[in-house]
């Protein structure tokens, strides 16, 4: 890492109320398990949709980020 | 909030981009290569097999094309703002230094936590390994591993926030995860489903691109998210 060419601000900045942010995260948290569920599981070992067109589509990505796949 | 959360997602899309560019020269030569095993070799693991394996009449060319890039983008996308919501959590709150070094200490946490920890209990699998009758089983423990990983963070997190010396700090949180972790991986099954005659050079290729896909995801998002913040944040 390199020197910050310029001061550190979020310091000096006072923390986002915890209210503020709590919508959000809940909106955040639920629709980024949808994401990563479709993504990473759909049409594997559980399905919502029949067959196996979600499954194909995101094939490549499941595989190359991990997620258990066949 | 609202400014912040626009930029974990922008960040996060961007990120997917690179990360597209590497899972097509580093992943996708051993996924395609896993493929040709599949087809050509079928009669040596027959059970291994499964029957809608691997394309189920779609191109490999939609697949590895916007196939791969639509799975990328909505994970790098949930991910980006998952990034901004932790960030505005713990800024000023849980990490008090700059935005880069507290973008890089949650974006190094997560990696180790929801990518590293995980892989090493449950490592991906290539096209042609898996038994299919334990898909179920095998995506339940990965998930439940993955959240349990999750949950001990905070605790563990928590647990040192009263300790001064830093260094003690970071050793007894890093133990508290790592103990906790390890019973888990002992108590939970594994599954060897790997069959002999699968290469074991391409298996490794793959495994190793999976790391390589997901590291260049969250470094990218977390160098993103941290240069946008730091440029168009300011008035948060």
């Amino acid at each position: 890492m390199t020197v910050a060419t310029r001061p550190a601000v979020s310091s000096d900045l006072p923390a986002i109320p915890m209210r503020d942010i709590a919508p959000w995260a809940i909106l955040a948290a639920l629709l980024a398990v949808l994401l990563v569920y479709f993504v990473g599981a759909e049409q594997g070992a559980w399905s919502v949709f029949a067959g196996t067109d979600v499954h194909e589509f995101v094939h490549d990505a499941r595989h190359l980020l991990g997620f258990p796949c066949h | 909030m609202t400014r912040l959360l626009v930029l974990g997602l922008l960040a996060g899309l961007l990120a997917s981009v690179v990360t597209f560019g590497v899972a097509r020269l580093v992943g996708e030569p051993a996924l395609d290569a896993a493929i040709a095993m599949e087809t050509t070799d079928s009669h040596t693991h027959a059970t291994d097999t499964p029957d809608l394996s691997d394309t189920g009449g779609m191109s490999r060319h939609l697949q590895a094309g916007p196939g791969l890039f639509v799975g990328l983008a909505a994970v790098g996308v949930a991910l980006g703002g998952i990034l901004a919501i932790s960030f505005a959590v713990a800024r000023g709150r849980i990490l008090h230094g700059s935005t880069r070094a507290t973008v890089a200490w949650i974006t190094a946490l997560g990696f180790a936590a929801v990518i590293v920890v995980p892989m090493l209990k449950f490592p991906g699998n290539p096209p042609a390994v898996g038994n299919p009758e334990t898909i179920g089983a095998r995506t339940l423990a990965y998930f439940a591993f993955l959240a349990l990983s999750l949950a001990t963070l905070g605790p563990a997190v928590s647990a040192v926030k009263g300790i001064a010396s830093r260094r003690r700090k970071m050793l007894i949180g890093a133990g508290i995860y790592a103990g906790v972790m390890s019973g888990a991986a002992i108590l939970l099954p594994s599954f060897h489903e790997v069959d002999p005659a699968f290469p074991r050079d391409l298996l490794w290729q793959f495994r190793a691109s999976t790391l390589a896909v997901q590291a260049t995801l969250w470094a990218s998002t977390g160098i993103a998210f941290g240069w946008l913040v730091e440029r168009f944040g300011q008035s948060i």
